[in-house]
């Protein structure tokens, strides 16, 4: 074998690298292996030839290649060796990490079938051809090619080019929507579309594939092969040696078992690969950013590799004198948009404020360029993009109508939001599309969607049909109607036809009952169906009329009059997935029949039915599993002929081991329960009850599943005593097989069974219980927490049974095991504990309620979730039973320990918190307690602050104002924002709580609020506000007007404080519950000093408050209307209201003569200047 | 969140029928105009399209498909006559718990 000759890559110039680049970037293979390999035996041969002066070949040491591209896979230029016969080949690399790396990398192991079949079309002149990558249409690409393919044999001016399109990406934006979309990735040969296409570049990476790619990419960097200069820089030069290889190594020469690797997500090439520029900023050579995350300005925050083309402008560093006014525009809508998608949340919210109140002075067209490109861009994640569909929902409000010209590109990336598999997702795409529709109108919708109801493919069809459906929703369905008839009817296509009824189909399942009063028109529409010569015309009518009468069960038969008849004949002529459409049609018409009509359907139905029990389509088995259930409930099913006819094939044909496993299970179980309340749930019963013991763990759960379901319906009557024992049996086999999921069905199954039986279970709980003792004892902390599970369920039965002394053995033995390590299982042990108490009663416990009290004090300190819960409710179930038996010492030791359990995450644990301070306080009287919380009042944390305001109230509550309110009132006087607030929210909560009582309380808190709503800060006002409004609606009609009129007065100025909403909401609630309080009177007295006042901002606040005056009192306003003075002296006599405006008009030669009848309403409450402006 | 403490929650609003709206464990107690968990005074009545279908059984406050048991209006709520606003159904989820979900998804990859 000669010596190792090395590549040195690194020694090469930097022509030869950019060379090298544009090579490896054209071919999209530097990833990959054993292309590289192919390629590199032509190059290095053709190239060490010309260059030798750059190869050292006499140099033996191995040397890793420097890696200067941002992608660049270190693997990619793999060792070559030179073999004496002078043929190169691949030997792979030194060092068994690298070995291990490269074999378990999938990166590495793209499929070799690509490259074989390239490497076929080798072009004899170069060596190699571009990859051509047939995912994507040729027509499409070569209609309009934006963007030239280069290949690597291409002259070095291209490269220029290539490295300008990286640099301008704006390019990329300015299309029109028309064409053919332009290849922002200027580094790859197949381009990625930016957006207009209907659905994402196949190939072009999702965002969790991105994710991977720079994970691995990053990986790499990492684990990289340390180059001659970075060992050089590593180690000292002198006293280390080069060594030889040995002669024995031979390199792992299987590229075989490549082939039989799994293939790399990166099949098409290398997505996101670009050129690696040598002057820019994000370049990873010299190891400064070898991560690639791009060098941001210090005022925007940093963002991912990927999204440079679309944020490249920020990168550059221009003064603003030095752009123009679009680009200054451009380039701050950019930052914009940077700081919505990346931005920390104060970033983001002021981003997005500013972007939405800017929004027309933007326009619609730079900002949907910029915006609409990036959200159809496959690297970006969920949150980005929800922050950016957001972004667009707020545009399109500000911009209304502006939007029309953008219909259509906006619908293609809200599009797929619809049929995302994420639930949240599609919510919010439905929303923005019906914000969309409501904003630019039917027509334009229509316009912008008509291409899509005939496309080729179906899933842009469905797609289209949903998006509809959301229109139809938002716009109301009697717009569409006509259109939709229209669709159903065309003739063009069977396409068209097939989305017109697909659409009523969605309208069904997304409007639910609310299709009722335009159902009779939707059916006439897509009745024509049923008799469409398509025969998938004909399964999507089944489908959409299946949907309409679930939507409108039980109502609307009469509108399925017409549908009946051919869906009836159907049923005989369809075979397969014809036969699974017409049968759901008929199925959910069912119940909507009446009963005799309904009966006589169903016993037709049925032997088609279990015909079709033997099915193997999943489609047709969960389509007969819900037409059986329907024609079960229908009341004319005789139950002795299901007995006989249906049960035994049901039974032999879908509870099988793998019902279990499949989607159908819910309804196979559903079916069952239904079938049992028919038929009597011991028949079922009888039948699944000894699958319990079955082997497989996921059919044990479903039939327990079912008998939880089975039982909780029926009950037990029926059940005997030899079924009973099959049950507890069953129950018990497979409690104790193991349990891989939290256990909550088999427990919850096993509870239900014990408890339909009630005081009938009593034989078996001896046998339960010896099995529970036995399974505590158990090493396996899992098995020990069902077994405590099942003790906190059992022992109320147990109690019912008057089992005492198993449940006093219960008690102690659990009481012993409080020292358990494991959190989940002393949570649950705390838990059948409470169990155990609440059953037994605390007075009757064994062991003592004091014993386990004090060993539960230390456990407090224990900050799992599931143990504080448990252990705060069984302190609070002690303290509220039976705090008698405890000393008030311990109990003040718990409260501090409590104090510190309302910082809990969990809104449970604060809740059972507060109220258990509230029963201790009841205990031990509250002044102890009250100081420790109002010491607490101090604290920064606004979550702990607000329960101890909670738990200072409930207190207060529990042992009556009267112990608690000096202090309380005393406390105010701290010179603490803190404490003052948090003592006005605990008066605002005490006032809610105690309700009427609280009219002993107003005058002796009149003058701290009095303070409270002329201080100084807002948040104090707004907190006396809401003690205002509870005050007010709690002393209504209780003779305290004189306190609350005095309280108005200092609530009134108030008003004008528009600063902040929560102020102003709380004033408008507190002046809200003084109408209550007052009578509107007094509030439409204030009000009308200012309704005409001069300045728009008084006057507009006081029409807000006339109007919610109007609006909840108006009768009662009516005496209180101000008389209008308009009065006039005519001839010596006093002449009012109407009559005077008769004497105007008169004057002015309208009236010829005043007479009597020229008044004849008696102007008592005249209020012409009021409707007037009203 | 109920409604008090998220402005951009939408109610249903519709006339009300004779059904009543139900609330999950979480928003057990809780008056579902203004959050207040104490006197709970009248049952809460919801409109017929959001007391059939799919929903039907959804808490009326936080959207949960498991609805246990009936909502209430509080004493308070009741004498300013905030029951009598139409159906108090929430039918959309907020931006910001749709930010919350979505900011949970994005640590959780």
């Amino acid at each position: 074998m000669s010596k190792l000759i090395n590549i040195s890559i690194d020694k090469t110039t930097n022509e030869d690298l950019s060379k090298k680049r544009n090579f490896q970037d054209t071919n999209q293979t530097e990833s990959n292996e054993i292309q590289n390999q192919q390629k590199k035996k032509r190059r290095t041969r053709s190239r060490w030839d010309s260059q030798s002066k750059i190869s050292k070949p006499a140099e033996t040491k191995i040397k890793q290649p420097i890696i200067t591209g941002r992608t660049h896979v270190p693997f990619s230029q793999p060792l070559v060796v030179k073999l004496p016969n002078n043929q190169s080949s691949l030997l792979g690399k030194l060092g068994s990490g690298g070995l291990s790396l490269l074999q378990s990398n999938s990166l590495l192991s793209t499929p070799l079938q690509l490259v074989k079949s390239n490497s076929n079309s080798i072009n004899s002149n170069t060596g190699i051809q571009p990859v051509k990558t047939s995912l994507i249409r040729k027509s499409r690409w070569e209609d309009k090619p934006t963007t030239k393919m280069s290949s690597w044999t291409e002259k070095e001016g291209e490269i220029g080019k290539a490295g300008e399109a990286i640099k301008e990406p704006k390019a990329g934006f300015q299309m029109n929507w028309g064409e053919t979309p332009k290849v922002l990735n200027a580094g790859m040969e197949t381009p990625l579309v930016v957006s207009g296409a209907m659905t994402p570049v196949l190939g072009a990476p999702s965002s969790t594939l991105s994710k991977q790619i720079r994970y691995e990419r990053d990986l790499m960097i990492r684990n990289k092969y340390l180059s001659d200069e970075e060992l050089d820089k590593l180690l000292p030069k002198d006293g280390y040696k080069v060594l030889e290889p040995p002669k024995t190594y031979v390199p792992i020469r299987t590229p075989s078992r490549k082939l039989t690797a799994t293939p790399s997500p990166m099949i098409f090439g290398t997505p996101l690969y670009n050129m690696p520029d040598e002057n820019s900023n994000y370049s990873m050579q010299g190891g400064d950013n070898p991560f690639n995350i791009p060098q941001t300005p210090s005022h925007l925050p940093s963002f991912k590799p990927e999204d440079i083309h679309f944020f490249q402008a920020l990168l550059e560093d221009k003064e603003e004198d030095e752009l123009d006014e679009e680009e200054f525009r451009d380039r701050m809508i950019m930052e914009l948009i940077l700081k919505v998608k990346n931005g920390t949340p104060p970033i983001r919210r002021k981003a997005l404020r500013t972007l939405t109140n800017k929004a027309r002075n933007f326009g619609a067209g730079p900002l949907f360029d910029l915006i609409l490109p990036l959200l159809s861009s496959p690297s970006l994640d969920e949150q980005e993009r929800h922050l950016l569909v957001k972004l667009v929902d707020r545009i399109l409000y500000k911009l209304n109508d502006l939007v029309k010209p953008y219909t259509k590109k906006i619908l293609d990336v809200i599009e797929p939001l619809i049929v995302d598999k994420d639930y949240y997702a599609r919510i919010e795409g439905r929303e923005i599309l019906s914000n969309l529709a409501k904003a630019v109108g039917l027509s334009t919708m229509i316009n912008s969607m008509l291409p899509s109801f005939k496309d080729e493919n179906e899933s842009v069809r469905d797609t289209t049909a949903k998006a509809f459906a959301v229109i139809a929703n938002a716009l109301g369905i009697p717009s569409l109607l006509k259109f939709m008839k229209a669709l159903s009817i065309s003739k063009k296509s069977w396409k068209m036809r097939h989305t017109g009824i697909k659409i009523v189909q969605q309208i069904a399942v997304l409007m639910g009952s609310n299709v009722l009063p335009h159902l009779t028109s939707l059916i006439e529409i897509i009745a024509v169906g049923l008799n469409d010569s398509e025969q998938r015309i004909k399964i999507i009518t089944a489908h959409a009329i299946a949907s309409l009468a679930e939507a409108s069960a039980p109502y609307g038969i009469e509108s399925f009059d017409e549908v009946l008849k051919p869906l009836w004949l159907g049923i005989r002529e369809q075979r397969s997935k014809g036969l699974a459409a017409f049968l759901k049609a008929i199925g959910f018409i069912l119940p909507l029949m009446e009963p005799e009509h309904a009966s006589v359907y169903s016993k037709q139905l049925v032997p088609i039915l279990i015909r079709e029990f033997t099915t193997s389509d999943d489609d047709m088995k969960r389509i007969v599993l819900m037409v059986v259930r329907k024609c079960v409930n229908t009341e004319g099913v005789d139950p002795e002929y299901l007995k006989k006819e249906l049960i035994p094939p049901f039974f032999k044909n879908f509870w099988i081991r793998r019902s279990a496993i499949k989607k159908n299970s819910r309804h196979l179980v559903d079916t069952t329960v239904e079938l049992g309340a028919k038929v009597g749930s011991s028949i079922i019963l009888d039948k699944i009850v000894v699958h319990l013991k079955d082997m497989s763990e996921i059919f044990r759960r479903m039939v327990m599943q079912c008998i939880q379901k089975l039982l909780s319906k029926t009950g037990t009557s029926e059940i005997d005593q030899r079924l009973q024992e099959l049950l507890i049996d069953g129950c018990l086999v497979a409690f104790q097989e193991p349990i891989t999921d939290d256990g909550r069905i088999i427990i919850g199954g096993f509870k239900t069974i014990l408890e339909t039986l009630g005081k009938r279970s009593k034989p078996y709980l001896h046998q339960i219980g010896t099995i529970i003792s036995w399974r505590l004892e158990n090493m396996v902390p899992k098995i020990r927490q069902q077994a405590v599970e099942l003790i906190r369920v059992t022992a109320p039965i147990m109690q019912l049974c008057e089992e005492r002394k198993l449940l006093n053995h219960f008690g102690q033995v659990l009481y012993e095991f409080l020292g358990e390590e494991y959190p989940e299982v002393l949570g649950s042990l705390i838990g059948a504990l409470k169990s155990i108490v609440e059953a037994v009663g605390i007075e009757k416990m064994n062991p003592p309620i004091v014993d386990i009290l004090t060993r539960l004090t230390p456990i407090l300190k224990n900050r799992h979730e599931k143990v504080q819960q448990n252990c705060i409710e069984l302190i609070g179930l002690i303290a509220e039973e039976g705090a008698s038996h405890v000393s008030s010492r311990e109990w003040m030791r718990i409260c501090f320990e409590l104090i510190e359990a309302l910082k809990a995450k969990k809104k449970l644990i604060r809740k059972a918190t507060v109220k258990t301070f509230g029963s201790i306080a009841k205990a031990i009287g509250p002044q102890d307690v009250l100081l420790a919380l109002l010491n607490n009042l101090k604290v920064q944390d606004r979550t702990h602050r607000l329960f101890t305001t909670v738990a200072i109230s409930i207190i207060s509550q529990a042992c009556g104002p009267f112990t608690t309110l000096p202090a309380i009132l005393n406390e105010f006087k701290v010179p603490d924002q803190n404490v003052k607030s948090g003592v006005l929210k605990s008066l605002g909560f005490i006032f809610e709580y105690i309700g009427e009582s609280s009219k002993d309380y107003i005058y002796s808190v009149v003058t701290l609020l009095e303070d409270a709503l002329s201080d100084h800060h807002l948040v104090h006002r707004q907190l006396a506000c809401n003690v205002v409004k509870s005050l007010a609606t709690a002393c209504t009609g209780l003779g305290c007007e004189d306190a609350l009129t005095h309280l108005f007065n200092f609530l009134w100025p108030n008003v004008f404080e528009l600063k902040t909403p929560h102020l102003i909401n709380s004033v408008y609630e507190a002046i809200e519950a003084l109408r209550i309080a007052l009578g509107p009177y007094r509030i439409l007295q204030h009000v009308l000093q200012g309704i005409f006042h001069p300045a728009r901002k008084v006057r507009s606040v006081m029409w807000k408050i006339y109007g919610m005056n109007y609006f909840y009192e108006q009768d009662a306003l009516i005496p209180f209307y101000p008389r209008i003075d308009d009065d006039v002296w005519v001839n010596g006599r006093l002449v009012k209201g109407i009559e005077s405006q008769a004497l105007v008009e008169h004057q002015k030669g309208k009236i010829e003569e005043i007479t009597e009848n020229s008044h004849v309403i008696e102007n008592t409450y005249v209020r012409t200047q009021l409707e007037y402006l009203i | 969140m109920s409604a008090k403490h998220t402005d951009d929650l939408v109610m249903c609003r519709k006339i009300t029928g004779i059904n009543v709206g139900k609330v999950c464990a979480g928003c057990e107690g809780r008056c579902c105009i203004c959050d207040s968990y104490v006197r709970s005074y009248r049952p809460v009545r919801i409109c017929d399209s959001c007391a059939y279908g799919t929903k039907k059984d959804a808490c009326i406050i936080c959207g949960n498909s498991n609805g246990i048991s009936e909502a209430y209006y509080c004493k308070q709520c009741v004498m300013m006559e905030k029951d009598k606003d139409g159906c108090p159904v929430i039918i959309n989820l907020g931006s910001s718990r749709l930010d919350k979900i979505f900011e949970q998804k994005s640590s959780k990859n």
